[in-house]
């Protein structure tokens, strides 16, 4: 019997439903509401777990206990972060760590190491409080589209705008200067190669300090602005498979005349567009089964 | 034969001196200070790599080579990137050296994504074109290629002063000494508001956690990953800005501050005539920060009583 800790972002945290998910499920997916305009006042986001794609894995092992540390959101510096939190703790002996598109913390708030909720299930889930602000760049991005993306989130439209941002425990201002500096860090060689070591990590460092550390990547994860890296070829000898793009193309040549990318999306993703349904959860499952580190991870 | 990674700040990197040093011989206390005060930021910095204690330890241990990435102004940043450097290269052992929390800032020629990660630190070339240091000792030095090149600035704190006018005292430093000295690529000027938002980051829990995490890595992770991993600290380690005792929490009585040991056992000699200011002149140089020739002996005299270095140099 092993603990194992499921490390990641939106992909790993939870299947995300909502009420009137039957509805915008027959919408094109690019129709439906992507979960990042969704509050809680408008459309509530229910969390299912007990169709989560961990809990279909525990249901398969169940001599094994799992427990979830990932987050919606969060990207590779918050997993750094839980991966030495969970060192320290020593509670677990083998990790599931997905990797997903480049991200960065980019407003510090409190993030808390040391709380875990039981839901009413085998599966853990872990509870940050309150989460950090994680910029998550689309397509690739130069110095100024980063610019221009976060402005028009904080709604910055001349120079001189300012938003005093007041959530974080120390109220600041939020300026164009203040967000060239963000980005500029975020651009920076010291960040793109702390990113570079994390990935290193989880081939040099983390094996050694859990028994088992299972790798999977839901799209890919490459730096989305041009440093000469592919992190795929430097650290996974292109073998890491995304499991999006194996999907679709499985789907594709099910029936290459029918079945295209947005068929796919229409049918695999959920009320908001973006994330998984209950049916895309089975195939999540599927295509983990056939990952090497993580069948090492379930033996 | 053991490949041993020296990592840490200015104080592991050399013995710094001055060019044209004044002759302090018969100045005042008051007058010293004055000078490194007022006139070391802008002067002409040199580094002697024969008496630098990694040298002298060298010596001692002919059977090892020692192969030093530290950096001078360099914080925990910096060394946890070269710890990872240094596991991808295999080394078998790491001497690590502790000061207080530091912070990494960009130079805005460093910032447009155009540049090779691989060329970023510790590249290929310069792994190959490191200096070999002395004919006498095993020591190699390393230069940070692209790191130096891109002028990325390092603040250090003290817990004196607030955060954000130390982050605004640096990069002003900073900016004079690169005029000072021509260099081509400098650090912007920052408004209030950046300085600002340095200031709340640096003191807000992200930080705190990562700097946490590093120095607990270092008895939890790291030694995993190498074969030893020995730990000093010149100076204290401690957030200057918050109550949180790090150094008690991880390190206990294992770690010893370097600064507050040496300056005590002087002080224990001779009570009523030595003082911390008398330490600095004797042990010092005339930055009355960094260790002289005299001052070097004394690190290694120290060095060698730590069991974490003990086990290192075996």
């Amino acid at each position: 019997m092993a603990h194992i800790a499921i490390l990641g972002s939106s992909y790993s945290a939870a299947l995300y439903r909502n009420k009137d998910e039957n509805e915008m499920q027959k919408l094109p997916w690019a129709e439906r509401i992507p979960l990042t305009s969704i509050t809680a006042e408008f459309i509530p986001v229910i969390k299912d777990n007990k169709n989560h794609w961990v809990n279909l894995l525990e249901k398969k092992y169940p001599q094994h206990t799992f427990c979830i540390f990932a987050e919606g959101g969060s990207g590779w510096e918050y997993a750094q972060q839980v991966l030495h939190m969970l060192s320290e703790q020593t509670m677990y002996d083998r990790v599931i760590v997905e990797l997903c598109d480049y991200r960065a913390i980019i407003l510090s708030q409190d993030i808390a190491f040391k709380k875990l909720k039981t839901v009413k299930m085998p599966v853990k889930h872990y509870i940050p409080n309150p989460n950090p602000e994680t910029y998550m760049p689309g397509t690739p991005v130069s110095y100024q589209s980063m610019i221009d993306e976060i402005k028009e989130c904080k709604s910055l439209t001349t120079q001189n705008d300012k938003t005093i941002l007041h959530y974080a425990e120390t109220p600041y201002v939020f300026s164009t200067d203040v967000l060239e500096y963000m980005v500029r860090s975020v651009m920076s060689p010291v960040y793109t190669t702390r990113y570079r070591n994390y990935l290193s990590s989880l081939i040099n460092v983390w094996p050694k300090i859990f028994d088992r550390v299972g790798l999977w990547a839901y799209e890919p994860f490459n730096i989305p602005y041009p440093v000469s890296f592919n992190a795929n070829k430097e650290y996974f000898d292109n073998k890491m498979q995304y499991f999006e793009e194996t999907a679709i193309e499985k789907w594709i040549r099910e029936d290459p005349i029918n079945n295209s990318i947005d068929s796919w999306k229409d049918m695999y993703y959920g009320f908001d567009g973006s994330h998984l349904n209950k049916e895309g959860m089975f195939l999540l499952v599927d295509f983990l089964l056939t990952q090497h580190s993580i069948q090492k991870v379930l033996e | 034969m053991a490949k041993i990674a020296i990592i840490g700040s200015s104080y592991s990197k050399c013995l710094y001196s001055v060019g044209d040093e004044p002759d302090m011989t018969d100045w005042s206390l008051k007058e010293r200070i004055k000078w490194a005060k007022e006139e070391w930021p802008l002067a002409f910095i040199l580094q002697n790599y024969e008496k630098h204690w990694v040298n002298l330890l060298a010596k001692k241990y002919p059977q090892h080579e020692f192969h030093i990435f530290a950096k001078g102004g360099a914080g925990w940043e910096f060394s946890e990137i070269v710890l990872h450097r240094v596991a991808e290269l295999k080394f078998d052992r790491v001497i690590v050296e502790l000061q207080e929390p530091r912070l990494m800032l960009y130079n805005k020629e460093s910032s447009d994504g155009k540049y090779s990660l691989k060329e970023f630190m510790l590249n290929d070339n310069y792994l190959e074109d490191n200096k070999f240091r002395s004919k006498e000792t095993s020591v190699f030095n390393y230069h940070a290629g692209l790191f130096e090149d891109l002028n990325i600035a390092h603040i250090c704190f003290n817990r004196y002063r607030a955060v954000n006018q130390q982050v605004k005292d640096t990069v002003q430093w900073q900016r004079e000494r690169n005029e000072h000295f021509s260099h081509s690529k400098t650090l912007p000027a920052y408004t209030d508001d950046v300085v600002n938002y340095i200031a709340t980051n640096i003191i807000g829990p992200v930080y705190a956690i990562r700097y946490r995490q590093f120095l607990l890595s270092l008895k939890t992770v790291w030694p995993n990953v190498f074969d030893k991993v020995g730990i000093w600290a010149y100076i204290p380690i401690n957030l200057p800005w918050s109550e949180l005792d790090l150094h008690a929490e991880i390190f206990g009585d294992e770690l010893k501050i370097f600064e507050d040991t040496a300056v005590e056992e002087w002080i224990r000699k001779d009570p009523i005539n030595n003082s911390i200011d008398t330490f600095k002149s004797k042990y010092y140089g005339i930055d009355r920060a960094h260790a002289n020739e005299e001052g070097m002996q004394l690190i290694v005299d120290f060095l060698l009583k730590q069991p974490s270095i003990q086990k290192v140099l075996k």
